[in-house]
C-alpha cells in the first residue's frame, strides 16, 4: 500500500496544484500493453484475469507510470457510449487486431419521438438489444470482474487506475447511433425535438453515472469526443454539450471524485469556458489537436493538464524525438506542477517499445525545480 | 513513377458520390495506363460506410477497411502500417483513402508523408445539393476538409440551379482560394482532364 499511497498522493498534488517531487506518468492505452505482454487482442479482452496480471508486470517493469486509465476494456462497452456497432477482435476482425466502432444510421429520425415518448431507458435498452446485439450482456464479465481489476492493479503494481467509471454527453450517443452528419443536421432542422430528446437522455445518463460513481473510483472520464467545440458553432456548443459537461462535473466532484475530462479533437475555442469549472479538481486530458500550451496559458494554474505525446511519434518517431518532445513538454507546461505525462490519447498499439519507455523515462529523470 | 504508391485522400460527407467518382477515376485512370494499373482502396469511415466496399470489390479493386471510433489514437497508429502492407503485397500505383467525419486530411498527408513516405494529394468531394445545409450544421469539418484540398469536386450540380451553384462555389473559395474546382453531375460523364485533375495527373 505504500507504493500505492505514494503514486496517489503524487497524482492528487498535481490535481491540485501542489508541488510534485516528481512529474506523474499516466499510462492510458490497454491494446498497447496487450501488444507489449504479447496477449493477443482477442484474449486480452476476454481474459481478464489475464491481461491484468500483465498489466501489474507492466507497471512493475516501468516505475516511472503512477497511475493508469484502464489496465483493460472491452469493446462492448464502447456501444454503452456510442451506440453503434463494434467490430470484436476474434469475433469479427482477426485475433491481434484493435477493436473498430462501425458507426452508421442506425436511430432513424423517428427514434427522437420514442425517446421522448418512452423515455430513454426503455428505448436504449430495446435498442442495444434489438439493434445492435445486447452489448450490455456480452460485457457482462468485464463488469463483474471491475472491482477486482481496480483492488490488483492496487495491491499486486500499487497503481491508482483513474478510468473504470466513464460518461459523456448525450451527443456521444446519438451521433454514435444517427451517424454524425445525421445528427448535426437534425440538431440545426429540428433543434427543439433535438434538445427535448436530449434532455430525456441525459437524466438517464446521469443516473446511470452516478450508479458508477458509488462504487467509488479515484477518478472519472468525462468524455468529449463528438463534443468538441471544433465541431460546432459556439451557440450550439453552449446550448448541446456545455450544460451536460458542466453538470457531470459537478456531480464528480460532489461526490469525490476527480474528473479527467478526456476532450480529443480540438478544443482551443471554449478553453476560456473551462475556466468556470471549479479549480484545481479536474484535469483536462489533451490529444494533441488543442494546443495544450496554451490551453496552460488560459487556465493558468487552475487546471492541471494530461497529455499529450502523439500516437504517430510513439508509434513511428524515435526515442531520442519521443523524450525530447516530453521533456519541453513539462518545462513548458508543468516543471513544478500541473501536468501528468501522457500520450496525446491512448498509446497506440503499435508504438515502439522503446519510444515508451523514453516518454516514461523522461518523467523519472526530470528536475523539478 | 516513385517507388512508393501515390495517396490520394478522397474526403466528402455521406451521400456526397464517392463511390461513382472513385470508380470513374480508376476506370480512367486505367484507360490511361493500361489493365495494369493497380489502385488499392481505403475506408476510413466515421459517420457511415459511405464508399460502398461490395461495388469497388466486385470491380476488381482491392479494399481495405478500417472504420474507428477514435480517430485521434488508432487511425494515426494504424494508418500507415495499412499503407506499407497494402504497397508490399500489391505494390498498387495508386492508393485511395477515404476519408471523411472527424479525421481532417491535412493530418492525414502529414503524417502519411512524413511516416509513410508517399506523396499525397487531397481531394474534397462536396455535395452541392446539401452543401447550403451542411455548411450551416458542420462548417468547421468541412472547412477541414476543403482548405488543404489540392483539387475540390462540386458533384451533384444537376440538382441545384445556377445561384445555388454560385453559392457553392463562393463559399468554397471562402474556404480555400486557390485549389482548381471541377464539376460533377450524374447527368453527363465527367470530363478526362476534370478527372485528371483529380488524381493530380
Amino acid at each position: 500500500m505504500k507504493l500505492y499511497q505514494e503514486h496517489l498522493e503524487r497524482t492528487m498534488k498535481a490535481v491540485h496544484m501542489e508541488k510534485v517531487d516528481k512529474v506523474p506518468f499516466s499510462f492510458a492505452g490497454s491494446a498497447y500493453i496487450a501488444k507489449r505482454q504479447e496477449v493477443p487482442i482477442s484474449e486480452a479482452i476476454s481474459d481478464w484475469p489475464r491481461i491484468v496480471t500483465e498489466a501489474v508486470k507492466f507497471c512493475k517493469d516501468h516505475p516511472g507510470i503512477d497511475n493508469v486509465h484502464q489496465p483493460c476494456m472491452t469493446p462492448y462497452t464502447m456501444p454503452l457510449l456510442w451506440l453503434s456497432e463494434v467490430k470484436v477482435p476474434g469475433v469479427d476482425l482477426p485475433d491481434d487486431e484493435i477493436w473498430q466502432v462501425h458507426e452508421k444510421e442506425i436511430m432513424t429520425f423517428d427514434d427522437y419521438q420514442a425517446i421522448i415518448d418512452e423515455g430513454y431507458f426503455a428505448w436504449r435498452d430495446a435498442y442495444l438489444k434489438e439493434r445492435l446485439g445486447d452489448p450490455v450482456s456480452k460485457a457482462g464479465s468485464y463488469f463483474a470482474y471491475s472491482p477486482t481489476i481496480v483492488e490488483r492493479m492496487r495491491d499486486e503494481a500499487g497503481i491508482p487506475v483513474m478510468a473504470m467509471a466513464i460518461t459523456g454527453t448525450p451527443i456521444e450517443n446519438f451521433c454514435g447511433a444517427r451517424g454524425l452528419e445525421n445528427f448535426f443536421i437534425d440538431m440545426m432542422e429540428e433543434p427543439e425535438l433535438v434538445k427535448q430528446a436530449v434532455d430525456v437522455a441525459f437524466e438517464t445518463m446521469l443516473e446511470g453515472y452516478i450508479d458508477q460513481l458509488r462504487s467509488h473510483p479515484v477518478a472519472a472520464w468525462v468524455g468529449g469526443w463528438r463534443a468538441a467545440p471544433q465541431l460546432m458553432s459556439h451557440d450550439t456548443w453552449m446550448e448541446f454539450v456545455w450544460p451536460y459537461i458542466r453538470k457531470m462535473v459537478d456531480v464528480t466532484i460532489e461526490m469525490g471524485v476527480v474528473p479527467f475530462l478526456h476532450f480529443d479533437s480540438c478544443w482551443d475555442s471554449e478553453l476560456e469556458t473551462l475556466r468556470e469549472l471549479p479549480a484545481r479538481t479536474c484535469v483536462l486530458m489533451l490529444d494533441g489537436d488543442t494546443d495544450i500550451r496554451k490551453a496552460r496559458e488560459v487556465l493558468d494554474e487552475r487546471m492541471c493538464l494530461l497529455g499529450d505525446v502523439p500516437a504517430s511519434l510513439l508509434a513511428f518517431g524515435t526515442a531520442e524525438e519521443v523524450y525530447d518532445y516530453a521533456t519541453k513538454l513539462i518545462d513548458d507546461v508543468g516543471p513544478k506542477t500541473g501536468l501528468m505525462l501522457s500520450s496525446g490519447c491512448d498509446c497506440p498499439p503499435n508504438a515502439k517499445h522503446e519510444n515508451v519507455d523514453a516518454m516514461i523515462q523522461a518523467t523519472l529523470d526530470y528536475q523539478v525545480r | 513513377m516513385s517507388e512508393k504508391p501515390d495517396v490520394l485522400i478522397l474526403s466528402g460527407f455521406l451521400g456526397s458520390g464517392k463511390t461513382t467518382l472513385l470508380l470513374r477515376l480508376v476506370e480512367h485512370l486505367r484507360a490511361k495506363y493500361g489493365p495494369d494499373y493497380r489502385v488499392a482502396i481505403i475506408e476510413n469511415e466515421i459517420g457511415s460506410a459511405s464508399i460502398d466496399s461490395g461495388v469497388i470489390a466486385e470491380a476488381g479493386y482491392s479494399v481495405t477497411e478500417m472504420l474507428s471510433g477514435c480517430v485521434c489514437c488508432t487511425l494515426i497508429g494504424q494508418l500507415v502500417p495499412a499503407i506499407q502492407k497494402l504497397a508490399e503485397e500489391l505494390a498498387p500505383q495508386l492508393i485511395i483513402l477515404e476519408a471523411t467525419g472527424m479525421a481532417t486530411p491535412e493530418s492525414m498527408r502529414g503524417n502519411i508523408e512524413k511516416y509513410g513516405g508517399c506523396p499525397v494529394r487531397v481531394a474534397a468531394l462536396v455535395d452541392a445539393s446539401r452543401w447550403t445545409k451542411v455548411l450551416r450544421a458542420l462548417r468547421t469539418l468541412l472547412e477541414a476538409q476543403v482548405e488543404p484540398a489540392d483539387v475540390v469536386c462540386v458533384n451533384k450540380c444537376d440538382l441545384v440551379d445556377e445561384g445555388q451553384l454560385a453559392e457553392v462555389e463562393r463559399t468554397v473559395r471562402e474556404m480555400n482560394a486557390e485549389a482548381p474546382i471541377v464539376y460533377a453531375s450524374a447527368l453527363s460523364p465527367m470530363a478526362a482532364a476534370d478527372l485528371d485533375a483529380i488524381a493530380g495527373e
